[in-house]
């Protein structure tokens, strides 16, 4: 699955939220956007998963249009994992799961003993068999988080937008909840908050600032202080992590920067 | 080093807190999981079975109470002797009487009024992803009473003997307008301001229904209150056919539509995600419930609770698959308005209480004890 966007711009009561965007997604990569809060990651997003329509430009999957698509067309090709959970009202983790064959379902079709097998592999396959009858209020965030992927996989879909997946979590939900992303080897677009996670995990980053993207590269061509002072307007060190070697990067405010990064910059 | 990193990422994939380690080795095998499944598939079987069961019952015994009292056995052979067009049997003419053309088009418009409206209360609740939205949240029921009491108090009548049934229809059809227009911006509606279009728009025709009665005859205010509270008195056979069709062919739709109505509930954009078109789906409900309540109003007054609360208390125990609380929802408002409207002509005898009156009294203080029972539900702790 190959997505391609190009020169997209959105704009809402004359505000630019999105300049002339372009990237592309790899089959079978792990693509991170990175930027600080309103540089225009979510709102990308919600242009690929067709909560928004770009002003301009054109964005495709497979050389198809993503914007003139049926919207169950699309449903059955991008699956999305957002932060927006149901509260008031109780739906158990199957309920949930189950969703996700909505866009493989006409009106008059009932569920099939091969729905069901698709929604008990898609929980196992995040770990929470055997939870299908549990009620998702009660679940932990990770859990939660696992439930929404498994909904994602239910969908059957081979590219999936992922929106800060790694928000709110322990750093142990974190960890998982990226891995798992890894492990199912779908074509993926993730916003991410978390250079370091973006560091570990993303095979190319964007940058993004401003509506537009201004850098973008492998992780340790991209996750660079230099870039990283100019878009977050924090100090930043970058250097190898000694157990993956990949860039791992700490941040100081530059009015309170400790005397060692003086003495680190240097060096 | 690498043995470090490798078991950082080695857990994935199964569960994280060790008590839930246990509770999901107890049901890990997909054979437990297959039978839990078809456990729940056949409950909904079950639950709608027993359901019908229940509305059949009640239509039963609440033909038989009245000033006169009519056996079960008898009640059912007056029907059948008309359904099927027996010769009449050992019952007097008073009692068939009372049995086909006063008792049973009333009991079955009860049932029909609150199954009408406990399916638009869960609609409009997902609709709008608000638990507290019922069916007159579109302004209907404040813009049917303005028909109403234009009818009654200012006797406009030149449709009569329906003009109360057709100005109340007018009214509740022609607020959802209102409203809707209001709510809609650049092509789109948003639940919130829906909501606030709704209870503005019914404070103006509150307003005017207010004006009209303080300028009116006082006798005739009583008459406006009591419609304005709902009832069911002066049912006739006339009256059931387009209230039952609207609900035939409503819940038909709703249903399936259950899915579409899950992703919904789920969220906006989590929705559009799954493939539905949002907005074309809120409109087509959204006009489907306007036209559902108006034709409900226009027949019993605007009744109050049913739809705000019997999808609530059907989903404590169903949970909030629509496939199952619609119809749940449904035979239950059934079931609850039938035996509400019973409470309602007898309790004192030969005055009639209006029906919300009794809805309230009765439904609300049954829905707090179940509240306070169901202590994990809405956002409660275990």
């Amino acid at each position: 699955m190959h997505l391609q966007v190009d020169h997209v711009s959105w704009s809402v009561d004359g505000k630019p939220i999105l300049r002339d965007v372009s990237l592309a997604v790899e089959p079978g990569s792990i693509t991170g956007l990175i930027g600080p809060n309103g540089s225009g990651k979510s709102t990308l997003l919600r242009c690929i998963y067709r909560a928004l329509k770009p002003d301009s430009g054109a964005i495709t999957l497979d050389g198809d249009d993503l914007i003139r698509m049926d919207s169950r067309e699309t449903a059955r090709r991008v699956a999305v994992v957002l932060q927006e959970y149901p509260s008031d009202f109780q739906f158990t983790v199957a309920e949930i799961v189950s969703m996700g064959r909505n866009p493989h379902k006409g009106m008059f079709d009932r569920d099939t003993s091969a729905d069901r097998n698709i929604i008990r592999d898609a929980l196992a396959r995040v770990g929470l068999a055997g939870f299908s009858q549990r009620n998702f209020n009660t679940l932990s965030g990770g859990e939660k988080q696992r439930v929404i992927i498994a909904r994602a996989l239910a969908q059957q879909a081979s590219f999936l937008v992922l929106d800060e997946p790694t928000n709110h979590l322990d750093i142990r939900y974190q960890l998982e909840t990226m891995e798992l992303v890894r492990e199912l080897g779908l074509t993926t677009l993730a916003a991410l908050h978390d250079m370091n996670i973006a560091a570990d995990y993303c095979d190319l980053i964007h940058v993004m600032a401003g509506g537009r993207i201004v850098a973008s590269g492998r992780p340790p061509e991209v996750l660079q202080s230099g870039i990283i002072e100019e878009v977050f307007r924090v100090g930043a060190l970058v250097g190898p992590d000694p157990l993956t070697g990949k860039p791992r990067i700490s941040f100081y405010l530059k009015a309170h920067a400790p005397p060692e990064v003086a003495f680190a910059r240097s060096s | 080093m690498r043995p470090l990193r490798d078991r950082v990422s080695e857990p994935t994939g199964l569960p994280s807190d060790q008590g839930e380690d246990l509770d999901s080795n107890v049901l890990a095998t997909p054979h437990a999981a297959e039978s839990l499944d078809e456990t729940r598939r056949m409950g909904l079987g079950v639950i709608l079975g027993a359901l019908g069961l229940l509305v059949l019952l009640s239509i039963t015994l609440a033909i038989t109470i009245g000033p006169v009292y009519i056996s079960p056995v008898k009640v059912w052979h007056i029907i059948a002797s008309h359904v099927l067009g027996l010769s009449p049997g050992d019952w007097t003419a008073g009692q068939d009487h009372i049995v086909w053309l006063i008792r049973l088009p009333r009991v079955l418009l009860a049932g029909i009024v609150g199954a009408g409206l406990a399916v638009v209360g869960a609609t409009m609740q997902a609709t709008v992803r608000n638990p507290l939205a019922d069916p007159y949240l579109l302004g209907t029921s404040s813009g049917a009473s303005v028909g109403a009491v234009l009818v009654i108090m200012l006797g406009i009548n030149f449709l009569a003997p329906y003009s109360l049934s057709i100005l109340a229809f007018a009214g509740a059809v022609g607020s959802f307008a209102i409203v809707f227009a209001m709510a809609q911006t650049g092509g789109r509606v948003s639940p919130t301001r829906l909501i606030l279009a709704g209870v503005a728009t019914a404070y103006v025709l509150s307003a005017i229904t207010s004006l009209i009665l303080f300028l009116g005859d006082e006798r005739a205010v009583r008459a406006v209150l009591f419609w304005m509270l709902g009832t069911l008195s002066g049912a006739e056979w006339s009256y059931l056919g387009l209230p039952a069709a609207a609900l035939l062919v409503g819940i038909s739709f709703l249903v399936l539509k259950y899915r579409a109505m899950n992703a919904l509930l789920a969220g906006e954009e989590t929705a559009i995600t799954l493939g539905v078109n949002t907005q074309s789906l809120r409109r087509q409900l959204l006009l489907l419930t306007a036209l559902l309540t108006g034709v409900m109003v226009a027949v019993s007054g605007a009744v109050g609770f049913v739809g705000l609360m019997m999808p609530h208390i059907v989903r404590l125990f169903s949970g909030a698959d629509h496939r199952l609380v619609l119809p749940a929802s449904a035979l239950a408002g059934a079931i609850f308005l039938i035996w509400v409207d019973v409470v309602a002509r007898t309790i004192v005898q030969p005055q009639e209480i209006p029906v919300s009156v009794i809805t309230a009294l009765v439904g609300a203080p049954f829905f707090l004890w179940l509240l306070r029972l169901r202590r994990q539900a809405f956002g409660g702790q275990l």
